[in-house]
């Protein structure tokens, strides 16, 4: 059985086809949410922007140009987003003075007041502390490893979402796993917590 | 061989180097225990990050895809479709109103045209008058019934050729190659 590239799932989306949309759609739904859950941590805004993304793609489908590959367009339109998302959040902290300052960053947290007993439960204390230490990364720094280690885009990839280039991914990438590197020290030494 | 700095070491251990350029620091960290202490950095720390789990989507998630697409096609259609119709709609009622100020207006004319001096219309044509010269709004004014029954009398002779033709008024005109 072929199984139907990305992009000629796009083109017939374009052409009006539903049923590739759904292919697309059963394809990404899982990565995407995932991706905006690490970015953004809360559940309920993941989903919904996930969805949102989805809903971008169908109605740019007459703007898709198949000289791109699909997740470099999709992973753009949810990087896009996210950051959104983080900035509006900041703003909305700094208006109530609940920011706070970490290695010169303004840290921000989603607090999901909805945060489920299941999230409760799948999240370890190594999970944890992977969270918040990619979570006191920069914005693009944040979103290069969270592409590059955990939705498996390569960095050429990334430097077309991020719109930078490529020595420049290099560089994010660099920077912040040294950071996470000594963050989570009693991790990498293998110690068990 | 000299040592190479983390960040090449980095670039190594997540294959981001040029496979010649990979292939050397392949043999130098063969050899060499401190960049290979690096290297083994890199690598523990890839394997502890992939313990961040998160939750997968929910069951629903796909049904209110379809339903944001759904919406939104609606509302598109509304803005194109509905929309168009009411641009269409009002472009013709604007044709419709030309049309009928044109035909008003012509009408009007025609009826000033044909109005008997004296009358109301004929009162308010007249009080604008004096901006027009004295001679002008003679030669404007209608002529008084018996005159133009006079003037429609004598229009047949204008018709008949051979009066014409024989007007001696026209034979005094100077002829073209005359000097």
């Amino acid at each position: 059985m072929v199984v139907d590239s990305d992009l000629d799932l796009m083109l017939r989306v374009r052409e009006g086809d539903a049923g590739s949309f759904d292919e697309l759609l059963r394809r990404y739904r899982t990565p995407l949410v995932k991706y905006f859950c690490r970015m953004l941590r809360d559940e309920a805004l993941a989903e919904d922007l996930a969805q949102e993304a989805f809903l971008r793609v169908y109605n740019a489908r007459h703007r898709y140009r198949p000289d791109a590959r699909f997740t470099t367009w999709l992973y753009r339109i949810a990087t896009n987003l996210a950051l959104n998302a983080i900035r509006d959040a900041k703003g909305r902290q700094r208006q109530d003075g609940n920011g706070s300052t970490r290695d010169g960053e303004t840290s921000f947290e989603f607090v999901d007041p909805r945060a489920s007993v299941e999230q409760q439960m799948i999240e370890t204390d190594r999970g944890r502390m992977i969270r918040e230490a990619i979570e006191a990364l920069p914005e693009n720094q944040r979103a290069a490893v969270i592409l590059h280690k955990y939705q498996d885009v390569d960095y050429r990839q990334i430097a077309g979402i991020l719109k930078v280039s490529e020595s420049a991914v290099k560089s994010l990438l660099f920077r912040a796993y040294e950071t996470l590197r000594v963050r989570l020290e009693p991790l990498v030494r293998g110690g068990q917590l | 061989m000299k040592c190479h700095d983390r960040g090449k070491l980095f670039l190594f251990v997540h294959r981001m180097l040029a496979p010649d350029e990979a292939d050397v620091m392949r043999q130098h960290v063969a050899d060499c225990a401190n960049c290979a202490r690096v290297v083994d950095e890199h690598r523990k720390l890839e394997v502890a990050l992939g313990d961040w789990n998160v939750a997968e989507p929910s069951p629903w998630f796909d049904a209110k895809v379809r339903a944001r697409v759904a919406a939104s096609e609606q509302k598109n259609a509304g803005f194109f479709g509905f929309g168009r119709v009411r641009v269409l709609a009002a472009g013709m009622a604007a044709i419709a109103l030309i049309l009928v100020a044109v035909v008003l207006f012509n009408h009007q004319k025609v009826a000033e045209i044909n109005q008997p001096p004296g009358s109301q219309e004929q009162t308010t044509v007249t009080a604008v008058q004096p901006q027009v010269p004295a001679t002008t709004a003679a030669i404007r004014q209608p002529l008084p019934p018996e005159e133009q029954l006079k003037m429609d009398e004598n229009l047949s002779v204008l018709e008949d050729y051979e009066v014409v033709a024989n007007f001696d008024a026209l034979s005094e005109l100077p002829q073209a190659n005359d000097n």
